[in-house]
Parts: C-alpha cells; structure tokens; sequence
C-alpha cells in the first residue's frame, strides 16, 4: 500500500512539475548592429585588435554565421596613438577567434602613458583611451597535483600587493609548445581587485589551464564526450607561461562587468547586467585595455615540481 | 489644567458654538455572543441627519443638543438596535449586538448601508474576515492578503510573488499593521500564503489613497489589520483540517465581562507527510520545509474607561536541505515576530486616548554548514543574517467635540535596528566576522492632527497634517567609493550616537465629499509622504531576502504625491454600490540595485553603495461594482493603469514600464447561497502579463558569448489569468457545534501562468547544431483541496 501511494505520489509530482515548463516563442525587438571590438596595447608588445559583430539573439549560431560577423582587412581603418606617434594598424592573421586582426607596427607599449584607439567603419568613428600600469610581479609559483592523480594538476602563485589602493590585474595562462594564445583560467575569475586585499599577499590558488573558449559554447563540465581533466589541468611536462597584468579601473569594470553578465544571465533572481563597454564615439561593445604585464614561465618536473624558467 | 487649555485652544480653533447646551451619548458595541468590539458599526440619530461609527476599539461618542432621540445601533450581519433616550446629561450607552438570523443570505462585502457614498473618505475598503471565508482558498487555506488583491487598485505581481502593489508603488511601500504593529514580511513561501491567520483575524482595512494624518511611514497604502479580542462569554474552540495545514484557536473569558483571551495557531505539514516516503537511508533525509503562526492576544477592561490590549504575532518560514552524503546542511529560517501592548483611556465621553507600546522584529538567516561533525576544525560554515527590529511608542487622542468635528492628533517615536546584510563565517579553524559594521540605527518620530469637518449636510472635508523626522546615528562605518564603485578609497567612522544623517519630512493630508443626492457622492483628495525606509530587490520577484534598508547619507527618503477623483453611486436601494476613481500619483528617490549587482557585494561594503536612484510615476482609472445584499453578492473590480519608473543609469535615462505595470487588471468575485447549507463561489482574474528584460542579441568577447540586453522591462510576458472556484457544505449549525467542508479548485483550466523565462542554450558552434530556445516557468497547476472547519 505505501508502495502505491508513493507511486501515485511521484507520478503526480511528475505531472505537476512537467506541466509547469513550457517553450516558447519570444518576438523580441530587432537589435541595432554593433561592433565588438576588442583592443589591447600591452607593455613591451605592439596593439593588437578585434573586430566582429553582434548578431539577433535567436540567431542559430554557426561557423558560416560567425565568419560573416567578422569585420577585416581593408573594412575597418583602426588607428592607435601614443600621443607622439599614430600608427595605422595592419590586417594580420590571428590564431584566436575572430582569426582576423589588426596588430601596430609603429610603436610598443609603454609603463605609464596613455594611448588612443579610433577605429574607423562605415562612417562611423569609435574612440576610447587607456593606460599601462605598472605591472607587479609574482613572487612565488607551485603545483599541486589533483588528489589520487599522478600526473595531472594546478598551479598556484602568490604576489604583493602594492601599498596604495586601486590596483587591478588579470591573469592568463598559457601552455609553451602547445597553446598559441594566452587563455583565461577556465575556472574562477581571471580578475582581481585590492578591494580586500590592499597592501597584502595575496594568493592565488587553483590556477587552472585556459582553452579556447569559442570552439565550447555549452556547459563543458556537463560534456561527457570531453576529456574534460585534459582540458582544464595542467600536467607533468607542460612548460607554462602565466601572464599577471596591472590594468586600469575601467578596463576592470569592463571585465568584472562580463562575469556579471554571464553570472545573471537567464537568471531570474537576479537583475540582468549590462556589460560597461569602454568604447565611446558611437555605439560598440568591447574594451580597450592597456596592460603592464608581467611573464612567469615555469616547468613541471617529472616529480611534480616546478622549475622557474628565466 | 494643561489639558484644559488643549482643550480651549482646538475649541477656539475650531470655531464652536461653545455656550449650545448640548449633551454626548457614548459608549462601546460589541457583539452580544463573542463580547468582541465591533469596528465600523453604525450610529445614526433617527430623523436627524446626524451619525458616526465606532472606532478601532468599539468605541463611539456622539454630542448633539438635548432633547429626546431614536438612535439606530446597526452593524452588517448584525440584527438593529433602536434605543430611546431622553438627553439632558451626557450619557454612557453600550449597546450589544445580536447576530442576524440571516446572515447567510447577507454575505456583504464590505460595510454598512450608504457608508461608501457618505463618508469623506475615499479609496479605502473594508473587509470583514467572515466574507473572504466564503471565497475559494488556495489550498484551502484563507488568506486575507489574497482576497486584497482582487480589490480595484490593488495588484498581485503573480504566483510566487510575494508582497501586493498598490496603484503602481512598490511591494515596500505598504504599511501593514497587526494591532498597531508593524509587520515587514507579510508573505510565507514565495506569497503562496499570507502571515495573517483568518481565524485570529477580525477585521482589515485598507487606504489606497486619501491616507489620514494618524498613518505614515509608507507612501502607498495603509492595510490597518485587527485582531479578535476572544470571546468574553464563554470557551470556545476553532479550527481547520486542510490539505496542507491545520488550524486551532481557543479563545475564551479569563473574567466574564472583564477579560479574554484568544490563542491561535497553524502549522503547514507537507514536510512531515512526506517523511515516510522518504527512505531512511536516503541522503536528503531530514529535508523539508515548513511555516508556523501564532497569535496571542488577552484584553483587559479595567473599567468602562481603561482598557488594556496585549497582542503578540510570531511566524516563520523554515528551509531546511540535509545532504548526508556530502556533509552538507542549509537551513534557511525567515519570519516575523511583533508583540504589542495598548492602553485605551477615556478621559471623557469626549476625549478617547490609545497609549502603545510596539517591538516588531523579522529576520532572514541563511546558514551553511560543510563537514563532518567529527571534525570541527574542519569544513566551513557560514552565516548570513538580514533583518529589521523596531521599538516603537506611539499616543494618540481623538477628540469628539461634537457630531461635525472627529479631530485626531498625536505622536510617536521608532527606535530602528536594520541588519542590511551581516555575514559570519568559518573556514576550518578561521573564523570571520562581518557583521559588526553593518548594523544601521535611527530615531524616527513623527507628530500628527486631523479634522473629519462635516461643513453642512453634503459637504465633509478633512484637512491633516504630519511632521516626521529620521535620524541615522552610529555606530556605523561608510565606505566611501570611487567613481566606478569599484574601490573603497576611504572609510567615514561614526562614532557610537553619533548622527549619520537627518531628514525631515512635512505632509499634507485633505480629502473632501460632496453629496450630490442621498444616493450619489463625489470625492477628491491629497496626500504626500515620505518613508524612510526602502526595499531593495536584487530580484525580478520578490523574495524574502530583499533587504530591508533605511535612508543613510547616501540613500534619500522615498517620497510620494498622489491626487484621486471619484464619483460613487448606489442603486437599487444600496443593493448594489459603484464607484469610478481615477488617480495620479508621482514617486521620487526610489532605489534600486545597480546593474548586475550581486548579493557578494556587500561584504566589507556598504549595501546601498550599490544603489542607484530614480523617481517613477502612475496614473490610472478603477471601477468597482459590488452587490451588496441577496442570495447573490460579489464584484467586478477594473482597473486601467500605468506604471513607469526613471533612473538616469537604466534606459539611457528613458521612462521604462515598472515590472508591475499592468495596463488591464479585472477581478470578478461571486458567492452564491445555494440553500442553505450549500454556498459555491467563484473568483476569476485576469491581468496585463508583467514585464521583464530579456536579451536581443549576442556577441563574443574572448571566446564567452555575452548576451545583449534590450530596454530595461521592455518585454511583456503571457497575461496572467485564473479561475477558482469552491463549494462550501455547512453542516446542520447547533448552539454547541458548528462544521462545514470546504472543497475548493484553484486554477480550475490549468492555465500556465508565467512566473520567469529563461533561455537554454544546446549544442556546439563546431558542428553547426547550436541552439537557443526559450522556455517559460508556470508554477502553479490545477489545485484541488479540501478543508473540514469546525467550532465549538
């Protein structure tokens, strides 16, 4: 008896739950056309910039649809200046998406100083402005292997934060000889602020490995089919490059802005954020960042520990 | 000698003929069975157009020159009383009210013949808990809050919404009063039920508009709830079997005549059902959620000049989620707990005093624990506590100097203590502790005087005032930020008293009626106000951890204005009451939270850093038909509206519609009296969908795909609309017992209301296979339940 009336128990929660999702079609408003642009100018490198375009949120999103919102070669007039010089950038092949760039050839960054963006399309001007701060170094790295695994593991590191307030940085990670771009860590925030930490060390711990996150529109950790472990641990072997910059308060609040929006996303509970584009002039999305950057190359002995690469 | 003087001075204010040699008859009614007061009830002098009501206590006085009279003691649902008096003195008359023999067939909405048209007052209703009993409950349970929202004016955000919306102002700026206390959250799971147990409750009354000088604090309504004060004549049990809860009151004499009590409790039991189908060694053993109520009230009459109230309310949510496996156990208990204390005075049959003493306190607690109990220096815990607890003293008179002047005045004084948000954790062997910095303290007091001025026999005008005044005082600490609020620069210290910030606040109050025949009225009316405190959702819907947060240095009080028109009519000999009101009303510095702010934030900060503010305004028509008497009462209540709401940080500035706007909102209500054991009764509402922000295009920065959001609220979901409909069976009534069943079907054609959308994503870009689709949430389907009610 109890076993039937659970039963009927569950088949009603069934019922009750099951009628209670629904699809449904949204007739939403057609979204203007913008550019994405993302642009950055690190120290001791030359600027490198992106440029695409949003598509309809419905839009079924392929390949085909996301090499038709790449904006290229002679499209777009990209312009950086250091105040001194102005430097028109050439149309480079990149190896990240959207595989299409512009990259100066003028001048590199610079610790301390500003630099201008003016991106020209379609008769319509973009502008934005940065600067480099000053980087900070990493004081120490270590690997810890994940629990009952031998090969596989995370890295961790740990840095000084400067005396005054207002420091913001981003780390990236890179694998030598394996990856060609610097990703963000696929787990946490590639972000921080001293909001909390002013003055102190600070560490920073899982370090985990990046990937290029565009091939993974979905939920990776929900992948079965994916050697996930691979795709997010570092192993015994890897030489690994980590990337720590200083970068300024609105290049920040741009970047804590995207978690945001991908954190409350299609989320009830909570009030959608808008991500805070930098980009002024006329309407875009995207960034402009200057980055005082900071390289640490370790590799990850036979016996799980670390060498620091000079 | 002072109160003299008081006396004189409003006398010689007034303007009164202070040498006619008039007389007061005064005195409480109560009901003859229960010996509870009866509020509202009617008291006309026969063939003079001269009359009053009694007030919240049962009390009434009435001066009119000597001579010899008719007076009509009349009350719904309540047999007449005439009493013959020969005036030549003042005169003390309690007069006992005998319950009419056929109630059944009077099932009346809301008041006494006429009152609606004569009364100076507009926009407010009045409910007695006996008509929302006949209504279809959800799942079974009676629920005040509910009944309000099929009132013209007043609006339900929809299922699992929690909080009523008043003429386009928010879910916090209701007052709502459970004998004088305040109560914060009125709402148990998600809105489904409200913390007013129908059977502790005797009356409701709520002001949409036209709001008196005696209340403030909130800028859009007033819902003044009363409880029974238990029957001074004999022992008598209540109570309910209902589908998800039960019911019990034991109210009683403790001395006949003198003094009474009334216990109420209930307790819902879905979590206690549903353990035995819950294996024992299942790992979310011990799960479960509950609520609770209690109320208590005892009363005390001294003589027929003092009596004393003690009233205490105490209700909670309980969340509780066991994880065996991982150690894991989150319990979230929320509720309120209010207690009060009132003295009544007769100075004279005059002069009427209420003396109250009020603490009311509601608390939202999250705790979080990981770990094996074994090991206590192991695992983490964390604790999270919002909440507000206010100590509250408050005086009031009223003044009857004769049947033209109701003259109302007094004070009172709000001790707060607001918890915006205070965290307290472990990890391991580290303990942290954030919660010291974020208690926010304040005085709040407030001084008042109103006039009810009957001018001739088709004019009445009240004019009030009140003065209020808010003073944040330390300890506190302010974080100052920088211009993106991403950075503490500096930290303000208040020191222990010392005064944080200071508004003050000064609010005109006037209505006025104007008979256009015996029949029909027309009536206009003002209020502005300010409150002090704001409700800050970080959700779509309103959820109970939105906190509760009080102005500062950086949060302004909320402010309101509001101008109402309406014409009321009766026809058919009061069968049936119509009223057209229309309104405009403008909101200035409300709050909300900044674009994407996240409940983390508040940590080592302060909760309104994240805050941005913003004005908002609403106008609207509503129409209300009500049959009054029959076998056959109900209503149709319309209402046309537009909400709107500016902040300079959403929609570039551009007016955008409140997520509560509604441009249609019908309600029909009806009761049949079949025979007369048989009762059916049927509500249907239907209402303009809400409005939400939804994404309308994407794009991707470094490899993560970012969703582009379209004008704040611009997108209008499904309407809302729902049919109930219940039979109640009222077994054979003895003088010792009474029973009745009550069967009744909530959404009867399963309408799938929608609660949220939200968007799923499949697929990868790779294969070309990537898909969005929306799908939306309803949360409540087809519902039967059935209540057994008895009395004894």
């Amino acid at each position: 008896m109890k076993m039937k009336l659970r039963n009927i128990i569950l088949l009603l929660l069934i019922i009750i739950t099951s009628s209670c999702i629904k699809d449904i079609s949204l007739e939403l408003p057609k979204a203007e056309e913008k550019l994405v642009i993302e642009a950055m100018i690190d120290s001791d490198d030359y600027p490198i910039v992106f440029i695409s375009k949003n598509s309809s949120y419905f839009t079924n999103i392929d390949t085909t649809i996301l090499n038709a919102s790449i904006v290229k070669g002679s499209d777009a007039c990209v312009i950086v200046s250091n105040g001194a010089i102005t430097d028109t950038l050439e149309p480079t092949i990149m190896e990240r998406y959207p595989y299409h760039g512009y990259r100066g050839t003028k001048f590199k960054g610079e610790i301390n100083k500003s630099y201008d963006l003016k991106i020209l399309y379609q008769d319509k001007e973009y502008n934005s402005t940065t600067t480099i701060p000053e980087p900070v170094p990493i004081d120490s790295v270590w690997f810890n292997l994940l629990p009952g695994n031998d090969t596989m593991g995370f890295l961790g590191f740990k840095f000084t934060d400067p005396e005054k307030f207002g420091n913001y940085y981003t780390f990236y990670v890179k694998v030598l000889e394996q990856q060609k771009w610097y990703y963000r860590p696929s787990f946490g925030s590639h972000i921080l602020d001293d909001k909390l930490l002013n003055g102190q060390e600070f560490s920073y711990t899982p370090l985990t490995k990046g990937y290029e996150r565009n091939a993974y529109y979905h939920n990776v950790w929900l992948d079965e089919d994916l050697d996930f472990l691979s795709l997010v641990c570092f192993k015994v072997g890897d030489s690994v490059s980590i990337k720590m910059s200083a970068i300024d308060a609105n290049s920040f609040n741009f970047w804590s802005s995207v978690y945001r929006n991908v954190l409350t996303g299609s989320n009830p509970f909570t009030n959608p954020a808008s991500v805070k584009s930098n980009i002024y002039g006329s309407p875009a999305n995207g960034h402009w960042i200057g980055s005082g950057t900071h390289f640490t190359n370790v590799y990850i002995t036979d016996s799980a520990t670390l060498i620091v690469i000079p | 000698m002072k109160l003299k003087f008081i006396y004189f001075a409003i006398f010689i204010f007034i303007g009164l003929p202070l040498f006619s040699q008039r007389y007061t008859v005064s005195g409480y009614i109560k009901d003859k069975h229960t010996g509870e007061d009866l509020l509202g009830a009617n008291i006309m002098v026969k063939d003079q157009n001269i009359g009053t009501t009694t007030n919240a206590y049962g009390f009434y006085s009435l001066s009119i020159p000597a001579g010899e009279y008719e007076i009509i003691y009349s009350f719904v649902g309540y047999e007449e009383v005439v009493e013959k008096i020969k005036l030549n003195s003042n005169k003390k008359l309690n007069i006992s009210l005998e319950t009419s023999a056929i109630i059944s067939q009077e099932v009346i909405v809301s008041g006494e013949k006429n009152k609606n048209v004569e009364d100076s007052k507009m926009s407010v209703i009045k409910l007695p808990v006996e008509t929302i009993k006949t209504l279809p409950a959800f799942m079974g349970e009676v629920d005040i809050l509910k009944t309000l929202q099929l009132l013209p004016g007043i609006q339900s955000a929809g299922d699992g919404n929690s909080g009523f919306y008043v003429r386009g102002g928010g879910p916090d700026q209701n007052l709502v009063l459970l004998d004088e206390a305040t109560v914060y959250n009125a709402a148990h799971l998600f809105g489904f039920f409200s913390v007013f147990n129908a059977d502790a409750i005797k009356d409701m009354e709520i002001y949409k508009g036209g709001m008196p000088a005696e209340y403030g604090g909130r800028i859009s309504s007033v819902l003044d709830i009363s409880m029974k004060n238990g029957n001074m004549n004999k022992y008598q049990v209540e109570g309910g079997i209902g589908t998800i809860a039960s019911r019990l009151t034991v109210q009683g004499p403790i001395v006949k005549e003198k003094s009474s009590f009334i216990i109420s409790g209930r307790r819902t039991y879905a979590d206690i059902l549903i353990q035995p189908f819950i294996k024992k060694t299942s790992p979310f053993k011990g799960s479960g959620y509950f609520f609770y109520d209690l109320n208590a009230k005892l009363n005390y009459r001294f003589s027929d000049k003092d009596r004393l109230y003690l009233s205490a309310y105490y209700g909670k949510d309980i969340f509780d989620f066991r994880s065996k496996e991982a150690n894991f156990n989150v319990k979230i208990p929320w509720g309120n707990g209010t207690g009060s204390i009132r003295w009544n005075h007769l100075f004279n049959s005059k002069f009427f005093s209420n003396t109250t003493l009020v603490a009311s306190d509601y608390k939202f607690q999250t705790a979080i624990e990981m770990g094996d109990k074994d090991k206590p220096n192991e695992g983490m815990r964390f604790i999270q506590n919002s909440g507000v607890r206010d100590y509250y003293i408050k005086q009031d008179f009223t003044l009857l100097p004769n049947p033209k002047h109701t003259i109302k005045f007094g004070l009172n004084y709000i001790y707060h203590i607001f918890t915006p948000n205070s965290v307290n954790a472990k990890l391991g062997e580290t303990e942290f502790d954030f919660s010291s910095v974020q208690k926010q303290k304040a005085h709040e007091a407030a001084i008042y005087i109103g006039d009810d001025f009957k001018i001739s026999d088709r004019v009445t005008i009240y004019g009030g005032f009140r003065a209020a005044m808010f003073n944040q005082v330390g300890k506190f600490v302010r974080y100052v930020k920088d211009e993106n609020l991403m950075n503490n620069i500096d930290t303000i210290t208040y020191g222990k008293g010392e005064s944080v910030a200071f508004y003050d606040s000064y609010e005109p109050r006037a209505s006025i009626k104007v008979s256009l025949d015996k029949n029909s009225s027309v009536k206009a009316s003002f209020m502005q106000n300010k409150q002090f405190i704001h409700l800050a959702s970080l959700s779509a819907s309103t959820l109970p951890t939105d906190l509760w947060v009080p102005c500062s240095d950086v949060v302004k009080p909320q402010g309101g204005r509001q101008y109402a028109i309406g014409y009321f009519r009766n026809f058919f000999n009061d069968h049936f009451e119509t009223s057209v009101e229309a309104y405009y009303k403008s909101l200035y510095d409300l709050i909300e939270y900044a674009d994407g702010a996240l409940p983390g934030d508040d940590v080592n900060d302060n909760p309104d850093n994240y805050f941005i503010f913003g004005d908002g305004y609403s106008y609207g028509a509503e129409l209300f038909i009500k049959k009054r008497t029959g076998r056959f009462t109900g209503w149709i209540g319309y209402t046309w509206s537009k909400t709107e709401r500016i902040f300079d940080e959403i929609n570039g500035g551009e007016p955008f519609p409140a997520k509560y706007d509604r441009r249609h909102d019908l309600s029909l209500t009806t009761t049949y009296q079949i025979t007369e054991k048989w009762t059916a009764s049927l509500v249907f509402v239907f209402a303009t969908g809400n409005t939400t922000t939804l994404p309308i295009a994407r794009y991707l920065i470094d490899g993560d795909l970012i969703s582009e959001y379209g004008p704040r609220n611009s997108y209008r979901m499904e309407p809302y609309h729902r049919l109930d409909f219940s039979v109640t069976y009222q077994h054979k009534k003895t003088d010792k017992w009474e029973s009745s069943w009550n069967f009744s079907i909530f959404n009867v054609y399963n309408r799938k209301n929608p609660y949220f959308i939200y968007l799923e994503d499949k697929g990868s870009v790779e294969t070309g296979d990537f898909t969005t689709t929306a799908k939306q949430i309803s949360l409540i389907p087809i519902l039967p339940s059935i209540t057994w009610n008895f009395k004894f």
